[in-house]
Protein backbone atom coordinates (compact mmCIF):
# COMPACT_ATOMS: atom_id res chain seq x y z
CA UNK A 1 0.00 0.00 0.00
CA UNK A 2 2.55 2.22 0.88
CA UNK A 3 6.25 2.49 -1.13
CA UNK A 4 9.57 1.66 0.31
CA UNK A 5 10.42 5.13 0.75
CA UNK A 6 7.11 6.22 2.53
CA UNK A 7 7.19 3.07 5.04
CA UNK A 8 11.04 3.76 5.71
CA UNK A 9 9.90 7.23 6.33
CA UNK A 10 7.15 6.22 8.68
CA UNK A 11 9.95 3.99 10.55
CA UNK A 12 12.36 7.21 10.96
CA UNK A 13 9.61 9.50 11.92
CA UNK A 14 8.25 6.87 14.65
CA UNK A 15 12.04 6.61 15.89
CA UNK A 16 12.43 10.53 16.21
CA UNK A 17 9.30 10.91 17.88
CA UNK A 18 10.56 8.16 20.18
CA UNK A 19 13.64 10.17 20.46
CA UNK A 20 12.28 13.43 21.32
CA UNK A 21 9.49 12.36 23.77
CA UNK A 22 12.00 10.26 25.66
CA UNK A 23 14.76 12.79 26.01
CA UNK A 24 12.53 15.76 26.76
CA UNK A 25 10.39 13.27 29.22
CA UNK A 26 13.50 12.53 31.26
CA UNK A 27 15.22 16.04 30.90
CA UNK A 28 11.57 17.26 32.26
CA UNK A 29 11.60 14.88 35.13
CA UNK A 30 15.09 16.32 36.06
CA UNK A 31 13.32 19.08 36.63
CA UNK A 32 9.98 18.70 37.61
CA UNK A 33 10.89 15.85 40.37
CA UNK A 34 12.88 18.31 42.53
CA UNK A 35 10.36 21.24 41.90
CA UNK A 36 7.17 18.77 42.66
CA UNK A 37 9.65 17.36 46.18
CA UNK A 38 10.11 20.91 47.20
CA UNK A 39 6.37 21.56 46.89
CA UNK A 40 5.51 19.21 48.78
CA UNK A 41 8.35 19.98 51.76
CA UNK A 42 8.03 23.48 51.28
CA UNK A 43 3.40 23.86 51.96
CA UNK A 44 1.86 24.71 55.25
CA UNK A 45 1.52 21.71 56.48
CA UNK A 46 5.16 19.95 55.02
CA UNK A 47 8.48 18.59 56.38
CA UNK A 48 10.10 22.03 55.51
CA UNK A 49 7.58 25.06 55.38
CA UNK A 50 8.64 27.91 53.34
CA UNK A 51 6.19 30.06 52.24
CA UNK A 52 8.27 31.80 50.16
CA UNK A 53 9.98 29.19 48.31
CA UNK A 54 6.40 27.49 47.89
CA UNK A 55 4.93 30.45 46.67
CA UNK A 56 7.14 31.58 43.81
CA UNK A 57 7.67 27.80 42.56
CA UNK A 58 3.81 27.75 42.37
CA UNK A 59 3.73 30.49 40.72
CA UNK A 60 5.72 29.67 38.29
CA UNK A 61 4.50 26.14 37.59
CA UNK A 62 0.75 28.03 37.08
CA UNK A 63 2.15 30.21 34.41
CA UNK A 64 4.45 28.09 32.69
CA UNK A 65 1.29 26.15 32.24
CA UNK A 66 -1.11 28.24 31.47
CA UNK A 67 0.79 28.93 28.07
CA UNK A 68 -0.61 26.92 25.12
CA UNK A 69 2.83 24.73 24.15
CA UNK A 70 2.59 26.18 20.50
CA UNK A 71 2.84 29.81 21.80
CA UNK A 72 5.87 28.29 24.34
CA UNK A 73 7.30 26.50 21.63
CA UNK A 74 7.74 30.07 19.54
CA UNK A 75 8.55 32.08 22.68
CA UNK A 76 11.45 30.80 23.77
CA UNK A 77 12.73 30.21 20.19
CA UNK A 78 15.65 32.68 21.20
CA UNK A 79 16.60 30.53 24.31
CA UNK A 80 16.44 27.41 22.10
CA UNK A 81 18.73 28.59 19.41
CA UNK A 82 21.35 30.09 21.73
CA UNK A 83 21.12 26.59 23.69
CA UNK A 84 21.31 24.32 20.78
CA UNK A 85 22.36 26.43 18.19
CA UNK A 86 18.73 25.86 15.66
CA UNK A 87 15.69 26.59 16.47
CA UNK A 88 13.53 23.58 14.39
CA UNK A 89 14.12 19.51 14.44
CA UNK A 90 13.68 16.90 16.74
CA UNK A 91 16.89 18.12 19.08
CA UNK A 92 15.91 21.61 19.36
CA UNK A 93 12.36 20.75 20.25
CA UNK A 94 12.72 19.08 23.15
CA UNK A 95 13.85 21.84 24.95
CA UNK A 96 10.23 23.55 24.60
CA UNK A 97 9.08 20.11 25.25
CA UNK A 98 11.15 19.97 28.34
CA UNK A 99 10.04 23.76 29.10
CA UNK A 100 6.54 22.89 28.99
CA UNK A 101 6.14 18.84 30.71
CA UNK A 102 8.07 20.30 33.47
CA UNK A 103 5.17 21.72 35.65
CA UNK A 104 3.13 19.69 35.00
CA UNK A 105 5.28 16.60 35.91
CA UNK A 106 5.91 18.65 38.81
CA UNK A 107 2.05 18.94 39.77
CA UNK A 108 1.87 15.46 39.24
CA UNK A 109 4.37 14.59 41.35
CA UNK A 110 3.25 16.68 43.83
CA UNK A 111 -0.27 14.79 43.96
CA UNK A 112 1.60 11.41 44.28
CA UNK A 113 3.67 12.57 47.15
CA UNK A 114 0.54 13.86 48.80
CA UNK A 115 -1.02 10.44 48.73
CA UNK A 116 1.46 9.42 51.11
CA UNK A 117 -0.02 8.78 54.60
CA UNK A 118 0.54 11.19 57.03
CA UNK A 119 0.82 8.96 59.97
CA UNK A 120 3.30 7.03 57.87
CA UNK A 121 5.39 10.28 57.58
CA UNK A 122 4.58 11.41 61.43
CA UNK A 123 6.09 7.55 62.29
CA UNK A 124 9.37 8.06 59.88
CA UNK A 125 9.44 11.68 61.57
CA UNK A 126 9.30 10.35 65.42
CA UNK A 127 11.85 7.88 64.25
CA UNK A 128 14.30 10.88 64.10
CA UNK A 129 14.98 10.43 60.35
CA UNK A 130 16.24 13.13 58.91
CA UNK A 131 14.16 15.13 56.35
CA UNK A 132 16.29 13.52 53.26
CA UNK A 133 15.54 9.90 54.82
CA UNK A 134 11.77 10.62 54.76
CA UNK A 135 12.21 12.01 51.31
CA UNK A 136 13.68 8.75 49.92
CA UNK A 137 12.90 6.33 52.28
CA UNK A 138 9.04 6.30 52.71
CA UNK A 139 7.70 9.39 50.05
CA UNK A 140 9.21 8.29 47.16
CA UNK A 141 9.50 4.75 48.08
CA UNK A 142 5.63 4.54 49.17
CA UNK A 143 4.59 6.92 46.23
CA UNK A 144 6.74 5.20 43.56
CA UNK A 145 3.09 3.20 42.21
CA UNK A 146 1.65 6.27 41.67
CA UNK A 147 4.86 7.84 40.55
CA UNK A 148 5.16 5.29 38.16
CA UNK A 149 1.60 5.95 36.79
CA UNK A 150 1.43 9.42 36.28
CA UNK A 151 5.05 9.45 34.78
CA UNK A 152 3.00 7.07 31.45
CA UNK A 153 0.23 10.13 31.52
CA UNK A 154 3.14 12.57 31.50
CA UNK A 155 4.76 10.45 28.24
CA UNK A 156 1.92 10.69 26.83
CA UNK A 157 0.89 13.95 26.62
CA UNK A 158 5.29 15.05 25.98
CA UNK A 159 4.20 13.05 22.54
CA UNK A 160 1.12 14.58 22.12
CA UNK A 161 2.96 17.92 22.15
CA UNK A 162 6.14 16.63 20.41
CA UNK A 163 3.33 15.60 17.38
CA UNK A 164 2.14 19.81 17.65
CA UNK A 165 5.46 20.50 17.40
CA UNK A 166 5.10 18.78 13.97
CA UNK A 167 3.29 22.28 12.84
CA UNK A 168 6.44 24.24 13.18
CA UNK A 169 9.12 21.87 11.90
CA UNK A 170 9.47 20.31 15.00
CA UNK A 171 10.50 16.53 13.21
CA UNK A 172 8.97 13.23 13.93
CA UNK A 173 5.36 11.53 13.22
CA UNK A 174 3.44 15.40 13.84
CA UNK A 175 5.72 17.04 10.90
CA UNK A 176 5.21 13.74 8.86
CA UNK A 177 1.12 14.00 9.27
CA UNK A 178 0.93 18.09 8.48
CA UNK A 179 3.47 17.47 5.73
CA UNK A 180 1.79 15.01 3.71
CA UNK A 181 -1.57 15.10 5.34
CA UNK A 182 -2.26 18.46 5.60
CA UNK A 183 -0.36 20.30 2.72
CA UNK A 184 -0.35 17.37 0.29
CA UNK A 185 -3.86 16.26 1.16
CA UNK A 186 -2.14 12.20 1.10
CA UNK A 187 -5.09 11.52 4.02
CA UNK A 188 -3.37 7.82 3.82
CA UNK A 189 -0.24 8.46 5.46
CA UNK A 190 -1.34 11.14 7.99
CA UNK A 191 -3.72 8.11 8.83
CA UNK A 192 -0.75 6.49 9.21
CA UNK A 193 0.81 8.70 11.40
CA UNK A 194 -1.96 8.66 13.80
CA UNK A 195 -1.87 4.66 14.15
CA UNK A 196 1.48 5.11 15.15
CA UNK A 197 0.52 7.66 17.20
CA UNK A 198 -1.91 5.71 19.17
CA UNK A 199 -0.22 2.64 19.20
CA UNK A 200 2.68 4.73 20.74
CA UNK A 201 0.71 5.64 23.74
CA UNK A 202 -0.56 1.87 23.90
CA UNK A 203 2.55 0.30 24.39
CA UNK A 204 4.05 3.31 26.74
CA UNK A 205 0.73 2.65 28.69
CA UNK A 206 1.14 -0.95 28.89
CA UNK A 207 4.83 -0.73 30.05
CA UNK A 208 3.92 1.80 32.63
CA UNK A 209 1.33 -0.41 34.11
CA UNK A 210 2.86 -3.66 34.33
CA UNK A 211 5.63 -2.20 35.54
CA UNK A 212 3.58 0.00 38.48
CA UNK A 213 2.10 -3.47 39.46
CA UNK A 214 5.39 -4.89 39.32
CA UNK A 215 6.65 -2.74 41.82
CA UNK A 216 3.51 -2.43 43.80
CA UNK A 217 4.21 -4.76 46.65
CA UNK A 218 1.34 -4.40 49.00
CA UNK A 219 -0.97 -6.84 47.48
CA UNK A 220 1.31 -9.17 46.30
CA UNK B 1 20.70 15.10 90.60
CA UNK B 2 17.29 13.71 91.36
CA UNK B 3 17.03 10.68 89.29
CA UNK B 4 14.88 10.96 86.52
CA UNK B 5 14.27 11.12 82.71
CA UNK B 6 11.97 13.75 81.72
CA UNK B 7 10.68 17.31 83.68
CA UNK B 8 8.33 19.36 82.51
CA UNK B 9 8.06 22.76 84.45
CA UNK B 10 4.65 25.19 83.32
CA UNK B 11 4.62 23.63 80.21
CA UNK B 12 2.64 25.50 78.01
CA UNK B 13 0.93 25.39 74.16
CA UNK B 14 -1.52 27.66 72.21
CA UNK B 15 -2.83 26.67 68.63
CA UNK B 16 -3.48 29.85 66.71
CA UNK B 17 -5.29 29.14 64.34
CA UNK B 18 -7.43 31.59 61.56
CA UNK B 19 -8.71 34.25 64.04
CA UNK B 20 -9.21 31.95 66.64
CA UNK B 21 -6.61 30.44 69.07
CA UNK B 22 -6.74 26.97 71.59
CA UNK B 23 -4.91 27.29 74.88
CA UNK B 24 -4.27 22.90 74.53
CA UNK B 25 -2.03 22.65 77.06
CA UNK B 26 -2.32 24.99 80.43
CA UNK B 27 0.88 25.40 82.92
CA UNK B 28 1.68 21.24 83.13
CA UNK B 29 4.38 20.58 86.24
CA UNK B 30 5.46 16.76 86.13
CA UNK B 31 8.58 14.53 86.57
CA UNK B 32 9.08 11.46 84.41
CA UNK B 33 10.97 8.87 86.50
CA UNK B 34 13.15 5.83 85.43
CA UNK B 35 11.18 2.33 84.94
CA UNK B 36 7.72 3.54 85.56
CA UNK B 37 4.51 2.98 83.58
CA UNK B 38 2.62 6.11 83.78
CA UNK B 39 -1.17 6.48 81.77
CA UNK B 40 -3.05 9.48 81.11
CA UNK B 41 -6.75 9.72 81.47
CA UNK B 42 -8.88 12.99 79.61
CA UNK B 43 -11.84 13.57 77.70
CA UNK B 44 -11.40 14.13 74.19
CA UNK B 45 -9.67 17.10 73.08
CA UNK B 46 -7.80 17.65 76.84
CA UNK B 47 -4.09 18.02 75.53
CA UNK B 48 -3.29 14.24 75.60
CA UNK B 49 -1.72 14.20 72.46
CA UNK B 50 -0.32 17.52 72.96
CA UNK B 51 1.58 16.72 76.08
CA UNK B 52 3.05 13.62 74.36
CA UNK B 53 3.80 15.05 71.11
CA UNK B 54 6.02 17.54 73.39
CA UNK B 55 7.65 14.85 75.26
CA UNK B 56 8.59 13.33 72.12
CA UNK B 57 10.03 16.22 70.88
CA UNK B 58 7.49 16.56 67.92
CA UNK B 59 6.07 19.70 68.87
CA UNK B 60 7.49 22.29 70.91
CA UNK B 61 5.82 24.11 73.95
CA UNK B 62 4.88 27.48 73.37
CA UNK B 63 5.86 28.13 77.11
CA UNK B 64 7.91 26.69 80.17
CA UNK B 65 10.73 24.10 79.89
CA UNK B 66 11.29 20.86 79.57
CA UNK B 67 14.44 18.40 80.46
CA UNK B 68 16.01 15.30 79.69
CA UNK B 69 18.65 13.65 81.63
CA UNK B 70 20.88 11.64 79.00
CA UNK B 71 23.12 8.85 80.34
CA UNK B 72 26.37 9.38 79.31
CA UNK B 73 29.87 7.76 79.98
CA UNK B 74 30.22 10.30 82.49
CA UNK B 75 27.35 10.11 84.28
CA UNK B 76 23.87 11.88 84.00
CA UNK B 77 23.89 15.19 81.93
CA UNK B 78 20.76 17.24 82.44
CA UNK B 79 19.54 18.66 78.79
CA UNK B 80 16.91 21.18 78.21
CA UNK B 81 15.12 20.23 75.58
CA UNK B 82 13.51 23.54 74.95
CA UNK B 83 16.21 25.18 74.18
CA UNK B 84 17.34 23.13 71.45
CA UNK B 85 17.14 23.68 67.42
CA UNK B 86 15.16 21.12 65.20
CA UNK B 87 18.12 19.30 64.37
CA UNK B 88 19.13 18.97 67.86
CA UNK B 89 15.83 17.96 68.63
CA UNK B 90 15.91 15.23 65.92
CA UNK B 91 18.30 13.47 67.33
CA UNK B 92 16.87 13.25 70.71
CA UNK B 93 14.02 11.53 69.00
CA UNK B 94 16.46 9.30 67.20
CA UNK B 95 18.54 8.68 70.27
CA UNK B 96 15.49 8.67 73.08
CA UNK B 97 12.22 8.17 71.95
CA UNK B 98 10.11 5.38 71.17
CA UNK B 99 6.60 6.11 69.43
CA UNK B 100 3.70 4.19 69.15
CA UNK B 101 0.78 5.35 67.34
CA UNK B 102 -3.17 4.51 67.66
CA UNK B 103 -3.28 3.88 63.72
CA UNK B 104 0.04 1.77 63.85
CA UNK B 105 1.46 3.60 60.78
CA UNK B 106 3.72 0.68 59.35
CA UNK B 107 5.01 1.75 55.95
CA UNK B 108 2.75 -0.07 54.26
CA UNK B 109 4.90 -1.46 51.40
CA UNK B 110 7.85 -2.70 53.50
CA UNK B 111 7.69 -6.32 55.22
CA UNK B 112 7.26 -6.17 59.04
CA UNK B 113 10.91 -6.86 59.43
CA UNK B 114 11.86 -4.08 57.08
CA UNK B 115 9.74 -1.96 59.18
CA UNK B 116 11.79 -2.86 62.03
CA UNK B 117 15.02 -2.85 60.14
CA UNK B 118 14.56 0.64 58.87
CA UNK B 119 13.97 1.99 62.35
CA UNK B 120 16.89 0.23 63.48
CA UNK B 121 18.89 1.96 60.48
CA UNK B 122 18.43 5.17 62.23
CA UNK B 123 20.15 3.91 65.51
CA UNK B 124 23.91 4.01 66.17
CA UNK B 125 23.30 0.49 68.46
CA UNK B 126 20.18 -1.13 67.68
CA UNK B 127 18.78 -4.36 69.03
CA UNK B 128 18.30 -7.21 66.65
CA UNK B 129 15.50 -7.07 64.75
CA UNK B 130 14.50 -11.06 64.42
CA UNK B 131 14.60 -11.04 68.33
CA UNK B 132 12.56 -8.32 68.72
CA UNK B 133 9.83 -9.89 66.43
CA UNK B 134 10.61 -13.03 68.34
CA UNK B 135 10.11 -10.37 71.64
CA UNK B 136 6.31 -9.24 70.65
CA UNK B 137 5.36 -12.90 69.33
CA UNK B 138 5.46 -12.45 65.75
CA UNK B 139 8.28 -15.35 65.13
CA UNK B 140 7.12 -16.42 61.43
CA UNK B 141 5.33 -13.43 59.80
CA UNK B 142 9.02 -11.26 59.40
CA UNK B 143 8.19 -11.22 55.51
CA UNK B 144 4.32 -10.43 55.84
CA UNK B 145 3.28 -7.01 54.57
CA UNK B 146 1.02 -4.44 57.14
CA UNK B 147 -1.81 -4.98 54.46
CA UNK B 148 -1.74 -9.20 55.57
CA UNK B 149 -1.48 -8.54 59.90
CA UNK B 150 -4.62 -7.88 61.79
CA UNK B 151 -4.82 -4.49 63.79
CA UNK B 152 -3.05 -6.12 66.80
CA UNK B 153 0.03 -7.66 65.02
CA UNK B 154 0.71 -4.46 63.31
CA UNK B 155 0.19 -2.72 66.53
CA UNK B 156 2.74 -5.69 68.26
CA UNK B 157 5.74 -4.55 65.05
CA UNK B 158 5.04 -0.85 65.65
CA UNK B 159 6.08 -1.71 69.32
CA UNK B 160 8.89 -3.67 68.15
CA UNK B 161 9.99 -0.60 65.88
CA UNK B 162 10.08 1.57 68.25
CA UNK B 163 12.05 -0.58 71.12
CA UNK B 164 14.51 -2.12 68.40
CA UNK B 165 16.75 1.36 69.19
CA UNK B 166 16.90 1.19 72.81
CA UNK B 167 14.63 4.07 73.33
CA UNK B 168 15.28 6.31 76.70
CA UNK B 169 11.33 6.57 76.89
CA UNK B 170 8.32 4.87 75.07
CA UNK B 171 5.57 7.22 74.55
CA UNK B 172 2.20 5.55 73.13
CA UNK B 173 -1.03 7.73 72.03
CA UNK B 174 -4.10 5.40 72.69
CA UNK B 175 -1.62 2.14 71.65
CA UNK B 176 -5.52 0.37 71.79
CA UNK B 177 -7.59 2.50 70.35
CA UNK B 178 -8.07 0.78 66.97
CA UNK B 179 -8.26 -2.74 68.72
CA UNK B 180 -10.98 -4.88 69.99
CA UNK B 181 -10.23 -6.04 73.86
CA UNK B 182 -8.67 -8.82 73.62
CA UNK B 183 -5.57 -7.49 71.48
CA UNK B 184 -5.77 -4.74 73.59
CA UNK B 185 -5.30 -6.42 76.63
CA UNK B 186 -1.98 -8.20 74.22
CA UNK B 187 -1.10 -4.78 73.60
CA UNK B 188 -1.02 -3.81 77.21
CA UNK B 189 0.87 -6.96 78.33
CA UNK B 190 3.52 -6.71 75.75
CA UNK B 191 3.79 -2.83 77.22
CA UNK B 192 4.63 -4.30 80.72
CA UNK B 193 6.57 -6.82 79.58
CA UNK B 194 8.66 -4.13 77.39
CA UNK B 195 8.95 -2.26 80.76
CA UNK B 196 10.54 -4.95 82.47
CA UNK B 197 12.95 -5.89 80.58
CA UNK B 198 14.07 -2.80 79.30
CA UNK B 199 13.88 -0.49 82.31
CA UNK B 200 12.33 2.69 80.55
CA UNK B 201 9.48 4.26 81.10
CA UNK B 202 6.37 4.23 79.33
CA UNK B 203 3.86 6.60 79.05
CA UNK B 204 0.42 6.01 77.20
CA UNK B 205 -2.38 7.54 76.04
CA UNK B 206 -5.96 5.72 76.46
CA UNK B 207 -9.50 6.35 77.01
CA UNK B 208 -10.16 3.20 79.03
CA UNK B 209 -9.38 3.26 82.63
CA UNK B 210 -8.83 -0.21 82.70
CA UNK B 211 -4.91 0.18 81.69
CA UNK B 212 -4.97 2.83 84.85
CA UNK B 213 -4.82 -0.40 86.91
CA UNK B 214 -1.55 -1.45 86.08
CA UNK B 215 -0.11 1.81 85.99
CA UNK B 216 2.94 2.96 88.42
CA UNK B 217 1.14 6.48 87.95
CA UNK B 218 -1.74 8.21 86.66
CA UNK B 219 -2.25 11.73 85.23
CA UNK B 220 -5.77 13.24 85.08
CA UNK B 221 -5.80 15.36 82.20
CA UNK B 222 -9.35 18.58 81.69
CA UNK B 223 -9.64 21.59 79.37
CA UNK B 224 -5.61 21.63 78.80
CA UNK B 225 -4.80 21.23 82.37
CA UNK B 226 -2.72 18.16 84.04
CA UNK B 227 -5.53 17.76 86.77
CA UNK B 228 -4.02 15.61 88.87
CA UNK B 229 -1.29 12.93 89.53
CA UNK B 230 -2.53 9.95 91.26
CA UNK B 231 0.55 7.33 92.47
CA UNK B 232 -0.53 4.17 92.30
CA UNK B 233 -0.24 2.39 95.52
CA UNK B 234 -1.19 -1.13 94.57
CA UNK B 235 -1.20 -1.90 90.26
CA UNK B 236 -2.74 -4.55 89.75
CA UNK B 237 -0.46 -7.54 87.48
CA UNK B 238 -0.95 -7.19 84.17
CA UNK B 239 -2.72 -10.83 84.22
CA UNK B 240 -5.75 -9.41 86.60
CA UNK B 241 -6.68 -6.48 84.28
CA UNK B 242 -9.89 -6.18 83.78
CA UNK B 243 -10.69 -4.60 80.57
N1 LIG C 1 -2.28 21.33 65.30
C1 LIG C 1 -3.31 21.87 65.97
N2 LIG C 1 -3.83 23.04 65.58
C2 LIG C 1 -4.85 23.59 66.24
N3 LIG C 1 -5.44 23.06 67.32
C3 LIG C 1 -4.98 21.89 67.75
C4 LIG C 1 -3.89 21.22 67.10
N4 LIG C 1 -3.66 20.06 67.76
C5 LIG C 1 -4.55 20.02 68.77
N5 LIG C 1 -5.33 21.10 68.78
C6 LIG C 1 -6.40 21.40 69.76
O1 LIG C 1 -5.87 21.29 71.04
C7 LIG C 1 -6.77 20.65 71.92
C8 LIG C 1 -6.13 19.44 72.53
O2 LIG C 1 -5.90 18.48 71.51
P1 LIG C 1 -5.24 17.07 71.78
O3 LIG C 1 -5.07 16.42 70.45
O4 LIG C 1 -4.04 17.21 72.61
O5 LIG C 1 -6.39 16.34 72.59
P2 LIG C 1 -6.47 14.83 73.10
O6 LIG C 1 -6.63 14.88 74.58
O7 LIG C 1 -5.34 14.04 72.56
O8 LIG C 1 -7.84 14.35 72.45
P3 LIG C 1 -8.24 12.92 71.84
O9 LIG C 1 -8.55 12.04 73.01
O10 LIG C 1 -9.46 13.22 71.04
O11 LIG C 1 -7.10 12.43 71.01
C9 LIG C 1 -8.00 20.36 71.10
O12 LIG C 1 -8.94 21.36 71.33
C10 LIG C 1 -7.52 20.40 69.69
O13 LIG C 1 -8.54 20.81 68.82
MG1 LIG D 1 -5.16 12.48 71.09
Amino acid sequence: MFSNEIISMLVEGTWVTLYMTLTSTFFAYILGLPLGITLVLTRKDGLRPNQFIYKIIDVVVNIVRSVPFLILLILIIPFTRALVGKSYGPTATIVPLTIAAAPFIARLVESSLLEVDQGVIEAAQSMGASTWHIVWKVLLAEARTSLIINATIALATILGYSAMSGTVGGGGLGDIAIRYGYYRYETDIMFATVILLILLVQIMQYIGTKVAKKIDKRYR
Amino acid sequence: MEEYVLKGEGLRKVYYGEGVSVEALKDASFTIYPGEFVVVLGPSGSGKSTLLNMLGGMDQPSDGKLFYVRQTKNGPEEIELTSLNADKISDYRREAVGFVFQFFNLIPSLSALENVELSASMSENPRDCREMMRLVNLEGREKHFPSQLSGGEQQRVSIARAIVKRPKLLLCDEPTGALDSRNSVEVVKLLVKVKEEMGCPIIAITHNAAMAQVADRVFYMKDGMLEKIVTNEHPIPVEEMVW
